[in-house]
């Protein structure tokens, strides 16, 4: 072999060693509660494609029938409510394998917490305890994650809560009572809650989830009996809610006959542009664009999509790119890539099963 | 005809000039691993490779040499863990130690077995595999290559700490320097190992370094040119 042949044979072979030194995607860590089995599944997202591979080891024992979770906007900690345990555990995040470590004492809830949110800052996490109708709130620790409940914690609130959403500023905070038909709105300052004027403001009938727009204009509750989307203009000053000309708007299309969707989840892309509502009773999902001036939701060109059996949440990716759809009779999660002009769910499916029902989802930044 | 004991180890210890470019490309080669052992990273890795290549494109033709008949080569090994399959952020670094004995049937051929085992904070990898070596001699160094086939087992320390076993192929080449009659010092080997464990794919890589100790002599074959005595 000649000098020449021989130097060309080496950079061939070091040209490929470095293409593949340097190929690596990046990705982030999505969290699914699986109330039956006490656990918490772990995956990794791959930010390009959305696969979902299992974190070896997962899932993590959690407490008593988790059932929301949460992680905090350091990505250093994760809060999940235990239904049955009547508490919320605190769980760190290994940064390299994803693993959760749950971090003792768990924190003293009312009777069975059924949903989380925070602020966006980190600083305070609301609870909704379903049976003991109240919201407890808790200051965090920035540095341990810890959970210290504020003074006046709980707050009374309607009955039967069962779902929370917060503004982007963190200075008001709704809450879904679907026995009154109705969502209860509180001013947050310095995490003591006060009623905003006029609440509770009537919706529909059955509402059990709510989303606010990243703007913090307007806010989206799924009705699961009258089978229908609220949308509440929010008053940036008093917080208070007033229904935009229109709704409630159906999740059903113009050619349904028999509207038996039952939204249960509802969720707004990071853009503002794009609804999504899980419907547990058709196991698809709807899919509106929301016109940015009067929040005025239309559903887009081949919504419905197909899920698994029974969707019970619907998580936008915190990169925005992937929606994911828990299901409950199917034991998996659905992955959609969002098409980001028209926030369509192109065929592409990709997923993971789960070893019990899934109850709640959450992806790390 | 065959070479007595004394003869043997006198041509065994014969050391040829070393060239302004051997030298050159013997110290980068151990100036990188130095490196490669506190770093552990890819593009010390490559560095070594690099040196590796080099020295192969380097040497100038050989003349006729031995080799060993029986060597057991142990020392360092770093791997680099392909622990995203894991559903980790990325890669893992690992280390731990190679042991490879190894029988050569001809002058360039022979079957190498290795045990090997890395070790890490999160998760550790142990392998057991054999399979066919070729060598190639060249003025003090052999260079050599293999595959080998067996089994990998490895222990996460991640939530219930599960473990699995698998298949693991190996495929890799290095360089021996002749020291002496008995030792050779194993310069580098790289290799690219392939397991399936936890039901995904892996693909790892690993350097290793160490001391090679061997016994007998296979001489090569030489032909007979018309007119001249062998």
């Amino acid at each position: 072999m000649t000098p020449i042949k021989q130097q060309s044979l080496v950079c061939i072979v070091l040209a490929s060693l470095a293409g593949l030194a340097g190929c690596s995607s990046s990705n982030h860590v999505a969290y699914v509660t699986l109330g039956q089995g006490n656990t918490i599944a772990a995956f990794r997202v791959d930010n390009h494609s959305g696969s979902l591979t299992k974190i070896v080891g997962s899932p993590f024992n959690a407490g008593n029938s988790p059932i929301s979770i949460l992680v905090h906007p350091s990505n250093k900690f994760v809060y999940a409510a235990n239904q049955i345990g009547n508490d919320i555990s605190l769980f760190t995040v290994d940064q390299s394998t994803g693993a959760l470590t749950e971090v003792g004492p768990r924190a003293a809830a009312g009777i069975a917490p059924a949903f989380l949110t925070m602020d966006s800052g980190g600083h305070f996490l609301f609870a909704a305890n379903q049976a003991s109708n109240s919201i407890s709130v808790y200051s965090i620790d920035a540095a341990k994650g810890t959970l210290t409940e504020i003074q006046g914690s709980p707050f009374v609130t309607g009955a039967n809560p069962v779902a929370l959403a917060i503004t982007p500023s963190g200075k008001f905070l709704y809450v879904a009572t679907p026995n009154l038909q109705s969502v209860f709105g509180y001013s947050v300052g310095s995490g003591v809650l006060q009623p905003v004027p006029d609440s509770p403001a009537l919706v529909d009938v059955g509402p059990v989830s709510l989303a606010v727009d990243p703007a913090g204009h307007f806010l989206y509750v799924a009705n699961f009996i009258a089978n229908t989307l609220s949308v509440l203009a929010i008053d940036p000053n008093s917080g208070a809610l007033m229904a935009i000309a229109g709704s409630p708007f159906t999740t059903c299309t113009s050619t349904t006959t028999t509207c038996t969707n039952n939204p249960v989840w509802v969720a707004v892309h990071p853009s503002g542009k794009f609804v999504y509502t899980a419907n547990k009773g058709t196991s698809n999902v709807s899919v509106f664009s929301i016109a940015s001036t009067t929040g005025v939701p239309t559903q887009i060109t081949n919504s419905p999509f197909a899920t698994g059996s029974t969707p019970v949440f619907a998580s936008v990716d915190s990169t925005g790119r992937f929606l994911f759809i828990g299901n409950q009779s199917s034991r998996n999660i659905t992955g959609f890539s969002i098409n980001q002009s028209t926030g369509a769910l192109p065929a592409g499916v990709v997923g993971a099963a789960t070893t019990s029902a899934p109850t709640s989802m959450i992806t790390t930044k | 005809m065959f070479l007595t004991r004394r003869s043997q180890k006198d041509h065994m210890r014969k050391k040829r000039p070393v060239t302004t470019s051997q030298a050159q490309s013997q110290s980068l080669i151990q100036d990188s691993q130095m490196t490669l052992i506190q770093r552990g990273s890819t593009t010390a890795f490559l560095f070594l490779l690099i040196g590796f290549l080099l020295l192969v494109v380097g040497s100038p033709p050989s003349a006729a040499q031995d080799v060993p008949r029986i060597e057991v080569f142990g020392g360092y090994s770093y791997l680099r863990f392909d622990s995203r399959s894991f559903g980790f952020a990325g890669s893992t670094n690992l280390n731990g130690y190679n042991l490879a004995p190894a029988f050569n049937i001809f002058h360039g051929f022979g079957v190498v077995g290795e045990l090997s085992g890395q070790y890490g904070s999160h998760l550790n990898l142990r392998d057991v595999a054999v399979g066919p070596q070729i060598l190639y001699p060249r003025n003090n160094l052999i260079f050599f290559a293999h595959v080998m086939y067996g089994d990998a087992r490895t222990h996460v320390s991640v939530g219930n700490g599960p473990g699995d076993t698998a298949r693991v192929i190996v495929a890799g080449a290095g360089a021996d320097l002749h020291y002496s009659s008995r030792l050779s010092i194993r310069v580098v080997q790289v290799d690219y190992l392939r397991t399936s464990l936890f039901r995904g794919t892996q693909n790892n890589f690993r350097i290793s370094t160490g001391l090679v100790y061997h016994w007998g002599a296979i001489q090569e074959k030489k032909h007979k040119v018309p007119g001249k005595a062998p």
